[in-house]
């Protein structure tokens, strides 16, 4: 942190920068995230789907199951890597999540923006 | 003149003589009544003005002293007066740095430790929290206006720490300018001990120079006195030599009388001895004599 003697417009701006910079970085991370999650359940309600409307002979050749477990697992993974990088308890929804993370993006992207251009008045008024 | 008016001559010029030496005595006895009251006079002057002398000196030492340190006062007042206005200076200049110091105080609102608590706290809000811009932006303002405090406050502290240097300044001199006044007191109580001791001798002196001119006034008194004696025994010597040459003629003349008679009468004497000598074949001792006195006797014979 910088200390109140030192701090200036510029050098507050520029951390703003950094901070949004950063941000941006984690919720793009977090929106690849949300997008194999979001893959994977339409994956896993397709396979549920082919388990309930299978016979038994498709289903004794674990083809489907195979893959659901897999889905499953991959889930369970990406959910629990999710909840670390957020810190959620709750469970991902993660139609829900993406469409929140867009419009947190969006803003984010914005106040980037805003903050650069702060920078750069800030720069120019220095000289 | 004879025998006898020359006698009562002489005897009335010795009587008048016996007179004047007799007022001579007296007068010489009055002169060494003076003279003893005189000396005795003089004696208990020279020793008032002995003492005169001595408690002069002593209260001159004791005025010379007083006057040292009233010097030393004087140069402890200006020591002190120096303290005491630059304790004024620093006074003032307290008083405006406070005012400088309360000025900053108002525009800080708080206090140094709360205030960069306060900004610690919201320029963590503002970096490390996901908040709406409206916000950030509102924050971003508010830490810039905390800043502009935390500064004002730093600048009352700063004025505050000079206040309190200044006021221990003030309280050193302060010590300082008290231990003087002590030192002031005590040479002037010591310089009033040494005055008082002086104008009492001073006072003394004064009394025992008085009694001393009084005695001086009595002693002039008795020099008169002996002068005018001394006049009256010489003038009475005059006429003593006066009347022992008015007498000296009536006496050799008488005297010459009387050693004629004398003379005459021996030459009686010494006849009736002779005849006595030449009736009785013998004669006293005073015959004897007188007649070999006067080699009227033969001793072949």
């Amino acid at each position: 942190m910088i200390s109140p003697t030192k701090i200036t417009p510029k050098k507050l701006s520029k951390q703003l920068v950094k901070k949004h910079k950063d941000l941006l970085k984690n919720y793009d991370r977090e929106q690849g995230l949300l997008n194999r999650i979001f893959i994977l359940e339409e994956k896993k309600d397709q396979l549920e789907h082919w388990v309930n409307t299978s016979d038994e002979d498709e289903l004794k050749s674990g083809n489907i199951m195979k893959q659901k477990s897999s889905v499953d697992k991959e889930l369970s993974e990406l959910r629990d890597e999710y909840e670390k990088n957020r810190g959620l308890l709750n469970k991902v929804n993660a139609k829900k999540g993406r469409s929140e993370l867009e419009s947190v993006i969006k803003k984010h992207e914005e106040a980037l923006e805003h903050w650069k251009n702060k920078n750069r008045e800030y720069a120019k008024k220095k000289t | 003149m004879n025998e006898k008016e020359l006698k009562n001559k002489v005897n009335s010029i010795r009587k008048e003589m016996e007179k004047r030496n007799k007022k001579i005595d007296s007068s010489f006895n009055e002169f060494n009544l003076h003279k003893t009251e005189a000396d005795k006079l003089r004696l208990e002057r020279d020793s008032l003005n002995d003492k005169t002398k001595e408690d002069i000196l002593k209260a001159k030492e004791l005025t010379e002293k007083r006057n040292q340190l009233n010097n030393k006062v004087s140069k402890l007042k200006k020591e002190r007066e120096k303290i005491i206005s630059l304790m004024k200076s620093l006074g003032s200049g307290i008083t405006k740095v406070k005012a400088e110091r309360n000025e900053f105080n108002k525009k800080a609102r708080g206090n140094t430790d709360s205030l960069n608590e306060l900004y610690n706290k919201k320029t963590q809000i503002l970096l490390e929290e996901d908040i709406p811009l409206t916000d950030e932006i509102k924050l971003f303002d508010r830490i810039f206006k905390i800043k502009e405090r935390i500064v004002a406050a730093e600048k009352a502290d700063k004025l505050h720490s000079k206040v309190v240097e200044e006021y221990d300044k003030i309280k050193r001199l302060e010590a300082k300018a008290h231990e003087i006044t002590k030192r002031i007191e005590f040479a002037a109580d010591e310089s009033q001990q040494y005055h008082k001791q002086a104008m009492q001798l001073y006072q003394g002196v004064d009394a025992v120079r008085n009694e001393a001119n009084k005695i001086h006034q009595k002693l002039l008194e008795k020099y008169k006195l002996m002068d005018a004696l001394r006049d009256k025994i010489s003038k009475i010597k005059e006429e003593l030599t006066e009347y022992k040459k008015e007498m000296d003629p009536f006496s050799d003349e008488l005297k010459s009388i009387r050693l004629n008679k004398e003379e005459k009468k021996k030459d009686k004497d010494a006849i009736k001895a002779k005849k006595k000598l030449r009736t009785k074949g013998r004669v006293n001792l005073n015959d004897l004599k007188l007649l070999l006195d006067r080699n009227e006797l033969d001793l072949k014979e």
